[in-house]
């Protein structure tokens, strides 16, 4: 028994490291001033960036966590002399709180009207839910882009909000819940004199927090990291959202990027902290059936 | 506070639905429209009456509550509540409800919103929904709950507030769905007792499915016994106890079940006699006159003989013991007779304090029945005496 429970545990440790590791050597980067950064990671290994470390005669750049010189000149550029990049932060959060916020409302809404109304083509509709979601966004990207021509939305962020508002990813989660949501429960409402509308809304509503709330952190993962739809629909530069602009960050800015990066990913963690009970119990619940 | 009439009810689940079909249908007939669950229902049921549908798995008996409760279309046939056509009534709009077999207890609500909730979608006054939740927790013993969530609740405790929750809003026809399955036998036993209770309390109208004959016999003022979709017999515990119409009925009512043997039905010198294993034995002036009446001819008949009426005798049927229960006041012998099984009962004390001593396994014993108390089914099934 002890040993099978060994190796098991050193491979989650392995993979843990690696998952962990870019992150804390973002941190950790993130107090270094930009001068060291600079001259730390050049694409050019110098006297003043070369580590012990030699292969061939090849030498290699000193890598480290650590910063030589501990300082918060990074965040104080970032948050206090550069306000382009609070301005993009504050478009990924325009770009990603209405998707969000009309997910939450919609993808339960369609998910009960396809598994607890009785309706001719409602299989078929699904059907093509399932197609889509299994689309990748570049494929997608063709049809959205003539559509949003025909809307005369083009260059705006409602040509990447409206799309990703009915993605089909809340809808076939939550219908997965509601297969393992007892019937019972709906038909008692009903005759306790409830209809379709108060049934949703009083019953089967208050029971789906834990598979919405897993949907809160896949979608904002999803849309927070976006750049094909970003870059196709906006054009202004500074319209863009964070997760577009920090690639130009490394080219364009090189010291700032650590601090950008934490920048970028405190969103990210904290919703993934906050919600990574409900990711967990809301995956196994949409994957239950009965 | 109703009386229903189902007339002719029929329902069929067309092939490919998506809808619940029944769990068994191996012997539900099979047409071009589809599955047919039930057919030829006919039952006329009175103000506040208790009537029990009782049969086996996949019988009908929970679809046809289930129409009543317009939870299932009703593929044919009319239902009136009161007089008034049903067929095409939303649930909410028959003033029925129902107490389900899984409880169905909204799992997110406390006790005390799962009771009060059919009076806050009829937007009863706030006070008037704490008053009446207070009284129905009050006649079903739950007031210390009213607080908890049901997954802080015991199966009987859940059961209560499904009971609670159905007559909160005093509706005219109460529908139980197996409502005792899920729980234990001395649980069920109490409930049983509490059903009996709540009935003496409460004015309504009441339908109660169970494949529990037991119950259907101790709570129902009439059964309704079904097998593959068709009414087998409607009535009194003690008449379809009593008169079996056919071998179903006979064999589904009464516990142990009866014995069946092959016999023959003779007529003779203007009278009727039985033959059963080569046994000669008379028939009651009762049973006489009841086949006379309807000139019945002689015939094979199949006898059949409830285990308590069945004993020990100096002379009647050969058997041979295989297995004895003891059940603390009677004993269970089971025997063989003529490559069939039988079962008697008989008390382990007597009226005067003396013991029974069952016979061994192996023991061969003579087994007799009185000439009154056999039931007698032709090659149809059905019980000759009508």
């Amino acid at each position: 028994m002890q040993k099978k429970r060994i190796m098991p545990n050193i491979i989650i440790g392995i993979a843990a490291v690696v998952a962990v590791f870019p992150i804390v050597f973002i941190f950790a980067n993130s107090f270094m001033g930009g001068a060291e950064i600079v001259s730390r990671y050049s694409a050019e290994v110098m006297e003043s960036n070369a580590g012990d470390f030699t292969s061939h005669g090849i030498h290699f750049v000193r890598f480290g966590l650590l910063p030589e010189s501990v300082t918060l000149e990074q965040y104080k550029q970032l948050l206090l002399e550069s306000p382009g990049y609070l301005r993009m932060f504050w478009n990924s959060v325009l770009l990603v709180l209405p998707v969000l916020l009309g997910q939450c409302v919609l993808a339960p809404l369609a998910a009960y009207g396809l598994e607890n109304i009785q309706w001719k083509y409602k299989e078929a509709i699904f059907f093509m839910y399932i197609i889509v979601m299994l689309m990748p966004t570049q494929i997608l990207l063709v049809p959205n882009f003539i559509v949003a021509g025909w809307l005369n939305i083009r260059e705006s962020y409602l040509a990447i909000i409206l799309p990703a508002l009915f993605h089909p990813l809340g809808v076939f989660l939550i219908r997965q819940q509601l297969k393992s949501f007892p019937k019972e429960c709906m038909e008692a409402a009903a005759l306790d004199g409830a209809g379709a509308w108060r049934t949703y809304w009083y019953i089967v509503r208050p029971n789906l927090s834990s598979v919405v709330a897993a949907l809160v952190v896949l979608l904002f993962a999803d849309n927070w990291n976006i750049v094909d739809q970003a870059v196709v629909f906006i054009k202004n530069t500074y319209d863009n959202p964070l997760s577009v602009y920090l690639g130009n960050v490394v080219t364009g800015d090189p010291g700032m990027f650590f601090a950008v990066s934490v920048f970028y990913l405190i969103p990210a963690l904290l919703v993934f902290l906050l919600g990574q009970d409900y990711l967990t119990e809301g995956i196994a619940l949409s994957s239950v059936k009965s | 506070m109703a009386n229903l009439q189902l007339k002719n009810m029929k329902k069929v689940y067309p092939r490919g639905s998506t809808h619940k079909q029944p769990e068994k249908k191996a012997n539900l007939q099979i047409t071009d429209e589809g599955v047919v669950a039930v057919q030829d229902f006919n039952l006329d049921i009175a103000d506040k009456e208790f009537i029990v549908l009782v049969g086996p798995s996949g019988c009908g008996k929970t679809t046809t509550l289930r129409m009543v409760a317009g939870l299932e279309e009703i593929t044919a046939g009319e239902l009136y509540i009161d007089g008034k056509l049903m067929n095409h009534e939303e649930p909410k709009n028959r003033d029925i409800s129902m107490v389900f077999q899984s409880y169905a207890l909204y799992p997110h609500m406390t006790v005390w919103e799962n009771i009060g909730f059919p009076l806050k979608l009829r937007k009863v006054d706030k006070q008037a929904i704490r008053k009446r939740v207070e009284e129905v927790a009050e006649i079903l013993d739950i007031t210390e709950y009213l607080d908890r969530k049901p997954k802080e609740l015991s199966g009987g405790q859940k059961q209560r507030v499904a009971i609670g929750r159905a007559i909160v809003r005093e509706p005219k026809v109460l529908l139980m769905d197996e409502p005792l399955s899920n729980l234990d036998a001395k649980l069920r036993n109490h409930m049983r007792t509490e059903i009996i209770k709540l009935r003496q309390k409460i004015n309504t109208t009441f339908i109660y499915v169970t494949h529990d004959q037991t119950e259907a016999m101790t709570l129902g003022d009439r059964i309704v016994i079904m097998k593959d979709g068709f009414i087998q017999q409607i009535g009194t515990p003690q008449e379809v106890f009593d008169h079996p119409a056919n071998l179903f009925v006979a064999g589904f009512i009464g516990t142990p079940q009866m014995n069946f043997f092959d016999g023959q039905l003779l007529q003779e010198g203007g009278g009727y006699a039985l033959e059963v294993e080569g046994c000669r034995m008379g028939l009651s002036e009762e049973k006489q006159a009841g086949l006379a009446v309807r000139s019945v001819p002689g015939q094979k008949v199949t006898v059949g003989v409830r285990p308590g009426h069945l004993g020990l005798a100096q002379s009647g049927l050969a058997a041979v013991v295989e297995v004895t229960e003891m059940m603390g006041s009677e004993v269970h012998v089971h025997c063989g007779v003529g490559g069939k099984e039988a079962v008697f009962i008989v008390p382990t004390v007597d009226k005067d304090g003396r013991h029974f001593q069952p016979p061994a396994v192996g023991e061969g014993v003579m087994l007799g029945f009185g000439a009154g108390v056999c039931h007698l089914f032709g090659k149809d099934g059905k019980n000759l005496e009508g």
